[in-house]
């Protein structure tokens, strides 16, 4: 019996996604995506209300672009190679999204992506 | 900690671990594990090119753009492309499809749209086969 139990405390331990408590619970779009990790070097979460956050932080556009460039500092990378995860809200309107989109463009991002629930279509 | 001694081969006395209380402590850890198991959805991604809406127009190689447009109205999202609208993904992809693969394909999201059809029309793009996607906010 304990030796059950030991191996489900050990399956738990080695399932247990720890870094994935960082990530704020957002309505994903359901598409099949790429096939590809949902990780970038930068993630930003756009909830249904249109608050965009960093590790759960509320950013404004001006603190986003100084992430943003301290991040590609950080990596030592221009800009432009930065690749950038943005977590949206499946019904919020594109409109919070264009204006991510444009904020990044005018920092020199030119690669984004889109997060979603995989597995599914809408 | 109280150990009580035992005996070895020898005789001489050793130390004797009492393990009883051992599988209360395995069974907390196990609740601890079931009750804190997140089983997460997985998460997946949707890559594409960030444009701006002027450069987007006037590339000398992009001579004839293909451009997606999303928007919503009151019947819900809306894809076109030309004089062609498309209400399902899979008449987009069906389009898409037919479609020249090297140009590369933009994908112009008004503000009306909603994020779930954004990431359809992106989804589509690439079911169709496009590599180049570039995402261009209109203005």
């Amino acid at each position: 019996m304990v030796d059950v139990v030991l191996q489900l405390i050990i399956f738990f331990m080695y399932t247990s996604a720890f870094s994935q408590f960082t990530r704020e619970p957002i309505n994903l779009p359901a598409q099949r995506g790429e096939g590809g990790e949902a990780t970038g070097d930068l993630v930003l979460d756009i909830d249904e209300l249109g608050n965009w956050s960093i590790d759960g932080t509320r950013v404004t556009p001006v603190r986003l672009g100084e992430i943003t460039r301290l991040e590609a500092e950080r990596l030592g990378i221009p800009l432009a190679s930065l690749e950038i995860l943005v977590r949206a809200d499946r019904d919020l309107s594109a409109h919070n999204l264009n204006a991510a989109a444009n904020a990044f463009a005018e920092l020199g991002v030119r690669r984004w992506r889109l997060g979603a629930q995989a597995g599914g279509t809408e | 900690m109280r150990f009580s001694r035992g005996q070895d081969e020898d005789g001489r006395a050793s130390p004797v671990v009492f393990t009883t209380s051992f599988i209360d402590i395995v069974f907390l850890l196990l609740i601890f594990f079931l009750v804190t198991a997140t089983f997460q959805k997985e998460e997946d991604r949707l890559s594409s090119a960030l444009e701006s809406q002027s450069d987007s127009g006037g590339s000398g190689a992009d001579l004839l753009p293909q451009i997606i447009d999303v928007r919503s109205d009151d019947s819900g999202p809306v894809f076109s492309m030309g004089e062609r609208a498309m209400r399902s993904q899979d008449e987009l992809i069906g389009l898409l499809a037919s479609l020249p693969k090297g140009p590369g394909v933009f994908v112009r999201v008004h503000g009306s749209a909603p994020v779930h059809a954004v990431a359809s029309a992106l989804q589509a793009c690439r079911d169709a086969g496009f590599v180049r996607i570039s995402y261009v906010p209109a203005n």
